[in-house]
């Protein structure tokens, strides 16, 4: 009755009868949404090129990657910020790295060489 | 709803029972789970809150709209496995959190529902002006057939 105009008493003024009428609200509302849903839902599997569900690898790899072209959701930066360092190391110092790496696996191979 | 006291009355309610649900799944948590908490468990009691005060916002006393919130989040937490129990897959708890929640808050609407508040407020100032407009034409019309 705040607004001048809707009186609505409940269990907790005496007026039992309220939560019955809850009651059948509730199972009223959930056979309508549950038929309707189920209904809609039928409707959309039988209509060609239109699944309920999608396969069971695409479940595995992410729907992200089998439907989009790149993944929205997850916590990327971190590997994204990784990339960039890497990217910037090696613009920073040309071939370096690479010259090191080869200067050591020939030491290997001629210590193994020797070796054998 | 029009802006009425009712209408805030409304907006405190969700209010409160956002954060009393919040308060309950976490209560139910920390006993559930052992002395801990979790993030997650608090936001979906907020969520739980909301979708049982929704039926009864503009019905209820601020106090009971904290009951109501706490009530539902509490069993919205002791049905943690109700999706294995339907055998769905269902990866939101949106049956869980929206649907028992609703339910919840239907019911508890019928209980806690109260119109004790009556006198809060005069009538709204448009149902006055319906009745004054009424009963302007229905004097004019007697003035015109006598």
């Amino acid at each position: 009755m705040l607004d001048g105009v809707t009186s609505a008493p409940g269990g907790i003024d005496g007026n039992g009868i309220q939560v019955g009428k809850q009651f059948a609200e509730i199972t009223a509302i959930s056979a309508y949404s549950f038929l309707m849903s189920c209904a809609l839902l039928y409707i959309l599997k039988y209509i060609p090129g239109m699944h309920l569900r999608v396969t069971e690898e695409a479940e595995m790899m992410g729907l992200d990657i089998d439907q989009f072209f790149d993944e929205q959701i997850g916590d990327w930066g971190m590997f994204e910020e990784m990339d960039r360092r890497k990217m910037a190391m090696e613009i920073s110092s040309p071939s370096t790295p690479h010259v090191l790496e080869r200067q050591v696996s020939s030491d290997e191979s001629e210590k193994k060489v020797t070796t054998i | 709803m029009n802006a009425t006291v009712r209408a805030m009355l409304a907006a405190f309610n969700t209010n409160t029972a956002a954060s009393t649900g919040m308060i309950g799944w976490v209560t139910v948590d920390y006993l559930k789970y052992g002395r801990k908490f979790s993030v997650v468990g608090a936001c979906s009691g907020a969520i739980a809150g909301l979708v049982g005060i929704t039926p009864a916002a503009g019905y209820v006393g601020v106090w009971l709209a904290a009951v109501i919130g706490f009530i539902t989040a509490v069993v919205c937490a002791l049905v943690q496995n109700v999706n294995e129990w339907l055998h769905i897959d269902e990866g939101m708890d949106v049956f869980k959190l929206h649907g028992i929640g609703g339910m919840m808050g239907s019911f508890l609407t019928g209980i806690f529902a109260s119109s004790s508040s009556k006198s809060l407020q005069p009538p709204h100032l448009i149902t006055l002006l319906i009745k004054s407009s009424q009963h302007a034409r229905r004097r004019d019309l007697s003035t015109r057939w006598h």
